[in-house]
Formats: structure tokens, C-alpha cells, sequence
């Protein structure tokens, strides 16, 4: 415990939570509608979008367990590369359709864009629902992020966590998007710094380059073939899943055009490179015989590092970037979350004439809720491992919306009931398998390819469940019924 | 935007090269004592980012060329 580096965090802490509640006077609109308060009225230019998007994915706890992952089970953990390298080309052609269709019908959220595109209620219901579940624990894990942070400090962990949950729900609550956009700029440029001077400094003093790698078991330093799949369905299946969270999706229809999304995407890479990098601490953690401490293990490497590797003053700036690189996510993804109740439960279902006024009223107050549910699972002893647990399911669950969000954008004989037979068989199959897994891996063997099997990632053989009903379930709607006469002014 | 769709497929390059770690999951060769494992994958996330830049430029100068000739017409 070092009283600078405490100064520094909480200092940077301060600063960033003014800058939350300054956010509401900035490109000033009326925060009492939902498009200005959960979209910030959909004007953000391309260098926002930049710093929104990146301090929006790259959350907090990547930056704690992707290099845990590398800490602890070596290469697999490096599928984090793959992942964000395969997304943007991805994005780049998807995103931009999507975000136009949402900007021409005033969609909110995904679930507002498959009730009109199958004009079905029911199904624009299952959207909504995977993604707040998908959501919840996400923002749970960004909690656990700055938790693991303190208790590398040495402060008392749950007075700190209830200070930054409740500068977090205030500035949400208060300046909507606009406050994790403008914070992004801040959290990103401090994430940059801190990552730039590591990748110097940390080699610099375990020997070089050459030397951390020496240290490190073989086994570590590359895939062994039994994992070429696994990793590669994980990279594929993960970077299909990533731009249908909700956060992602709210960060992408905040951006005021289809080009800005288009240039992001082709910007946005240099965060992968980052990524990348991040993961090589894992190694350096290795290499300079971190050892992790309890209760959070492996996701203790990262932050031990930092302050085996810094003087302390630096040590608590860095400490407060992945603290801060927390509350960006954390509040997008509630912000989402609250998006996505109130436009596809509370107005569809509850009160289908409220006012706009309550319809952000109610946004706001979610977005409270969530991250209430949130801090409770991190504080409440035992609960945490079921956020870890729930957020590997979200990642599998949320990519059984692909079809009903993304394949709806290009393909337009989809048939609703075949869209939402192929989610129930994505969703039980996917979650037959994780509970057979005992919830442990996202990896499990499927018998083929040898008596062993091939180990893949659940969540996309789950999507290749569900793909191949919607297909043939279209298919046998088409035959039957003739085709589905869908307006063609949802398909862009 | 349309004659120039074919700049999409540039885009499905990266998928190819790092989708199928037989290709690249050696240990050696190695730079700065880095396996090839490590090293290729931090080249395709440099390679990509210039995949996109391009694609994404080329893309905005077919669309201006293809404005002009709408205007001429």
C-alpha cells in the first residue's frame, strides 16, 4: 500500500467522474428522449465513435483475462488476435447496412429492427431478452475488473467498488451515452499510454524481448494441434458474436453516418494490435515469476505485474486505466440494457402509450437496476463465479441472434417461426453443452474427426444448429405458404 | 458502390490466413525470440488494418467516380 499510488487512482478517478456529469452539456440535446439520452441523438463523428467503440470493447476485464488466460494456459489464450482481427472486415460490411436501416425506421436497439423486419413481437422479445441476459453479467465482469484493481492496491475493497459503482450509475443516469463517449477519450489515451510505456519498460528490466520468451515453457509459446480447432471456431465464433451485444450495437447507431462506421472499421484494427499486445503480458507475467494471489487468481497477474514493473506513481496511473476502462463499458452496456427493456418489454408490453418522457425515465431507472444486479454478484461472496460463468453462456446465448438480426439484413425469404425455432435449438443445444461442461469451458469434444474427437467452440456448433434450422425451416415456410411477403423496406 | 463489391472478397483474406493455425502454429522461425505462432498473428493484425484503409479508400473514390458519372448523365 503506497500512498502516491493511491493519490494518483483516486485523482484520476475524480477527474474522470467530472467529466461524466459535464458530458450532459455537450453536443446538448434533450436528454428526456431516449434517442438523445441512450443514442446521444445519434451525432457522433468519426474520431468519437473511434474512442467510444474501442473503450466500449476493449473492456476492462479483456485487459484482465486475455492475459490471464495467456498466464495461465498459455497459447489458447492468444485466440484473442484471431478474434479482433477477423471483426472489423466483418463490421465493415455488416455494420454500415444495419446502422441504415436503424437510422431511417428510428430503431433503438437490435430488438426494434427484428420487430419490424419479421413484424413479430414475440420475436423481437427473444432478442431482447438474450441480450439483457447476455448483458448483465458482462457488466458484472467490468465490476470485477476495478475490484481486482483494488485489491492489488491495498484499499478496502468494498468501500471502493459502492464510491465507483455509485459515480457510474449517477453520471449514466444524469448524461446517458454522452458520458462513457467523452470518459472513453480519457480512458483510451491513458490505456495507450499505459500499454506503450509497459511494452518498453517491462522488457527493458526482465532482459529483452528474447529473454521474457526464454523463460517461458515451450508449451506455452504455441498451439498444439489437438487446440487448432477449438481455437479457431473460438476466434470465428466470438468476433460473429461481439457486434451483436447490445453495448456494441448502441455504440454503432450512436455514430452519426454509414461512412463513419465504414472508416472506424477500418481504424479500429489498431486496437487489435493493442489487444495483442495486452496478451503478451501474460508472458512477461511469467517470465518476471508473478505469483497470483487469492481470490482472483490468474486475473491478479496482470495488475501484480504493473506494480512489480513500475514506480508507484506510475503504477496507480495504470491501475486507474483499467479501473477507468471499466466504467466506460459498464455504463454502455447499461445503458443498453435499459434500452432494450424499456423499448421491447415496457412499451411493448406494459405501458404502449407512454410519453417519450417516461419512455427515457424508465431507461434511466433500468440503467440504475442493472448495476445494482451487477455490483451485488461481485460483492456477495460465492456469486462471483457465476458472473464468469453467465458471461461465458452470454457469448454462446447472444450469437443465436444472428440470424434474426445479421442473415435478416441479406437474405430476405427468412421465415419468423424458422428464426425462432433455429434460436430455441441454438440456445438449449448450446446450453445442453455447457452444463454437460459443468459451465468450466466454452471448448467441448464432438465426435468427429478421430476417436477423440474435436475439441470446438460450443457456441458456434450451437450456431450451426440453429443456421441450418432457419434454413430448412424457411425453406419447408416457403413451400407451404408461398413466400413470406415481407415489406422490403426493412432490408436496406 | 456496386462495380465495386468485388473489393469485398480483399476482405475475406485475413479470415483465411489466420483461420487455419496448421499454417502458422510453429515455433520456429523466431524474431526477438517470439515463436512464429506469436509474431504472424501480430503481422495479419497490421496486414488487416492496411486491408481495410485500402479497401475502404478505394471504395470511396469508386463512389465519387461513379457520382461524377450520374452527374454527367
Amino acid at each position: 500500500m503506497h500512498a502516491d499510488e493511491i493519490l494518483i487512482f483516486a485523482a484520476f478517478g475524480l477527474v474522470v467522474t467530472g467529466i461524466g456529469f459535464f458530458a450532459a452539456r455537450w453536443q446538448r440535446g434533450d436528454l428526456d428522449l431516449i434517442e438523445e439520452w441512450g443514442l446521444a441523438g445519434r451525432r457522433f463523428g468519426t474520431v468519437v465513435t473511434w474512442f467510444l467503440l474501442g473503450g466500449d470493447l476493449y473492456t476492462a476485464y479483456t485487459f484482465v483475462a486475455v492475459p490471464a488466460l495467456v498466464f495461465g494456459s498459455g497459447a489458447l489464450g492468444l485466440f484473442a488476435l484471431p478474434y479482433t482481427i477477423i471483426v472489423y472486415p466483418l463490421v465493415f460490411v455488416v455494420m454500415p447496412k444495419l446502422w441504415q436501416v436503424a437510422r431511417d425506421h428510428g430503431h433503438v436497439t437490435a430488438a426494434d429492427y427484428v420487430k419490424d423486419r419479421f413484424d413479430s413481437r414475440g420475436l423481437a422479445l427473444l432478442i431482447a431478452i438474450t441480450g439483457i441476459v447476455a448483458t448483465m453479467p458482462y457488466i458484472a465482469l467490468q465490476i470485477l475488473g476495478i475490484a481486482v484493481v483494488i485489491q492489488v492496491l491495498g484499499i478496502n475493497i468494498e468501500a471502493a467498488l459502492l464510491i465507483a459503482f455509485l459515480a457510474l450509475a449517477v453520471f449514466t443516469y444524469v448524461s446517458g451515452l454522452r458520458a462513457p463517449a467523452l470518459i472513453a477519450l480519457v480512458k483510451d489515451a491513458m490505456i495507450w499510454i499505459t500499454v506503450l510505456v509497459a511494452i518498453v519498460v517491462i522488457p527493458a528490466k526482465l532482459g529483452g524481448f528474447p529473454a521474457i520468451f526464454a523463460k517461458v515453457p515451450a508449451s506455452k509459446l504455441n498451439l498444439p494441434p489437438a487446440l487448432f480447432a477449438g481455437y479457431s471456431t473460438l476466434a470465428l465464433g466470438s468476433a460473429l458474436a461481439l457486434f451483436l451485444y447490445p453495448h456494441a450495437i448502441t455504440g454503432t447507431f450512436a455514430s452519426k453516418s454509414q461512412r463513419v462506421i465504414k472508416r472506424n472499421s477500418a481504424f479500429l484494427p489498431a486496437y487489435s494490435f493493442l489487444l495483442g499486445l495486452i496478451a503478451l503480458f501474460g508472458y512477461m507475467a511469467i517470465a518476471a515469476g508473478i505469483k497470483p494471489v487469492a481470490p482472483y487468481g490468474a486475473n491478479s497477474a496482470v495488475p501484480l505485474l504493473i506494480q512489480f514493473a513500475f514506480p508507484t506513481w506510475f503504477a496507480g496511473f495504470a491501475l486507474a486505466a483499467i479501473a477507468i476502462g471499466a466504467l466506460v463499458p459498464a455504463s454502455v452496456m447499461s445503458i443498453a440494457a435499459a434500452n432494450l427493456f424499456t423499448r421491447n418489454i415496457w412499451t411493448e408490453y406494459v405501458r404502449p402509450h407512454a410519453t417519450p418522457r417516461e419512455e427515457s425515465q424508465v431507461s434511466k431507472i433500468v440503467s440504475l437496476l442493472v448495476k445494482v444486479g451487477a455490483v451485488g454478484f461481485i460483492l456477495i461472496p460465492g456469486l462471483t463465479k457465476y458472473a464468469i460463468t453467465l458471461q461465458l453462456a452470454g457469448g454462446v446465448w447472444i450469437l443465436q441472434t444472428l440470424p434474426a438480426v445479421f442473415l435478416a439484413l441479406y437474405v430476405r425469404r427468412l421465415d419468423r417461426w424458422a428464426v425462432g425455432l433455429g434460436w430455441l435449438a441454438g440456445m438449449v443445444s448450446g446450453t445442453y453443452w455447457l452444463v454437460a461442461n459443468g459451465f468450466s469451458s466454452s471448448l467441448t469434444a464432438y465426435p468427429i474427426g478421430g476417436a477423440a474427437g474435436t475439441k470446438m467452440y460450443i457456441g458456434l456448433v450451437a450456431f450451426a444448429i440453429n443456421l441450418v434450422v432457419v434454413v430448412a425451416g424457411s425453406a419447408i415456410a416457403i413451400a407451404t405458404r408461398g413466400r413470406e411477403a415481407r415489406p422490403e423496406r426493412t432490408m436496406a | 458502390m456496386r462495380p465495386r463489391n468485388w473489393l469485398l472478397v480483399v476482405l475475406l483474406i485475413p479470415f483465411a490466413a489466420v483461420l487455419w493455425p496448421p499454417l502458422y502454429a510453429h515455433p520456429k522461425p523466431t524474431i526477438l525470440g517470439m515463436p512464429m505462432f506469436i509474431w504472424y498473428q501480430f503481422a495479419w493484425a497490421i496486414i488487416t488494418a492496411v486491408l481495410t484503409i485500402v479497401v475502404y479508400a478505394l471504395q470511396e473514390r469508386g463512389e465519387a467516380a461513379s457520382t461524377e458519372r450520374d452527374d454527367a448523365r
